[in-house]
């Protein structure tokens, strides 16, 4: 299940291989890598698992810092969306229509002048 | 030329009274070298007294700090005495256990293990939250792109813009030539 996320989730991170190698330690990573990425993204988890290492399984400990890295890209994917969403918000077609248009009449208008003005002399 | 004879009584007169005038100074200068040496002998008295007071000072700093040093031991003793009690008494695997500084303990300080399948939970739960806000913001993308024959009437408009603002620029430029 988790891996079709990470698949769609790097997709939208294509231009940014920082991302792609965090979902590659993520999926492939050992729990060190894992614990060690968790340090710059996630500071409380990473200070969790040092305090906690020693008393719980290893296996629950890489089921943390996994989950917490496929956390940390959901959020970064949400942030990315909410842009675009922005912009798709601000982009209006039908007004940008209306300004080229006003562009085109505005040239046409200097350009009639121009020749009114040489056909006098 | 007449040669007046020296009085002989003025002229012992005068040595005399040379006499008492330099043994007067000389009386002065012995007062002041007394006065000096007074002096000199007060200001070594003070500088003497000087030191006592500041060894004295230094003796009972360094008692202080002996007995500071003795008290922090004693209490530190204490403290060890009190830990090494606490960690004998302590009840195995005690959810109130406290983390502990003596190494001679095994116990973990919390319930780690419920408090991981908490985190794994609450991970799971954030993780679900924020992919239904990414579809959701998905949906919201796709609704709000225009179609594609907006975009290509869009891009099409733009060309001839681009094409109509060059042949301005041309009649402007032939313009400005017939006017010179």
């Amino acid at each position: 299940m988790f891996s079709s996320i990470f698949n769609a989730l790097s997709n939208f991170f294509s231009s940014t291989p920082s991302l792609y190698e965090l979902v590659d330690i993520a999926e492939k990573g050992s729990l060190n890598k894992k614990i060690h990425a968790l340090k710059n993204i996630d500071q409380e988890i990473y200070q969790w698992i040092q305090e906690a290492k020693s008393y719980v399984s290893e296996s629950k400990i890489e089921k943390i810092a996994y989950l917490a890295i496929f956390k940390h890209l959901a959020i970064l994917a949400s942030h990315k969306l909410q842009n675009e969403l922005q912009q798709t918000n601000n982009f209006n077609p039908d007004q940008m229509m209306l300004k080229i248009e006003k562009e085109k009449l505005k040239e046409l208008k200097e350009m009639s002048w121009r020749q009114a003005f040489d056909k006098r002399i | 030329m007449s040669f007046e004879a020296p009085n002989i009584q003025e002229m012992i007169n005068f040595w005399q009274s040379k006499k008492q005038e330099d043994d007067a100074k000389n009386i002065e200068l012995a007062k002041e070298k007394e006065e000096k040496l007074r002096l000199e002998n007060e200001r070594l008295e003070r500088l003497e007294r000087v030191r006592i007071f500041k060894e004295q000072c230094e003796m009972e700093d360094l008692k202080k700090e002996r007995e500071e040093r003795r008290k922090k031991k004693e209490e530190e003793e204490v403290m060890k005495l009190f830990f090494n009690a606490t960690a004998n008494n302590k009840p195995e695997h005690s959810e109130q256990s406290q983390p502990s500084n003596n190494s001679v303990s095994t116990t973990p300080p919390k319930d780690f293990d419920q408090e991981a399948d908490q985190i794994i939970s609450s991970l799971r739960n954030q993780i679900n939250t924020l992919m239904d806000q990414c579809e959701n913001l998905d949906a919201q993308i796709t609704q709000n792109t225009p179609d594609q024959t907006k975009l290509i009437q869009l891009q099409l408009a733009k060309k001839q813009l681009d094409e109509i603002k060059e042949m301005s620029w041309r009649q402007s430029f032939n313009h400005n030539a017939n006017r010179r």
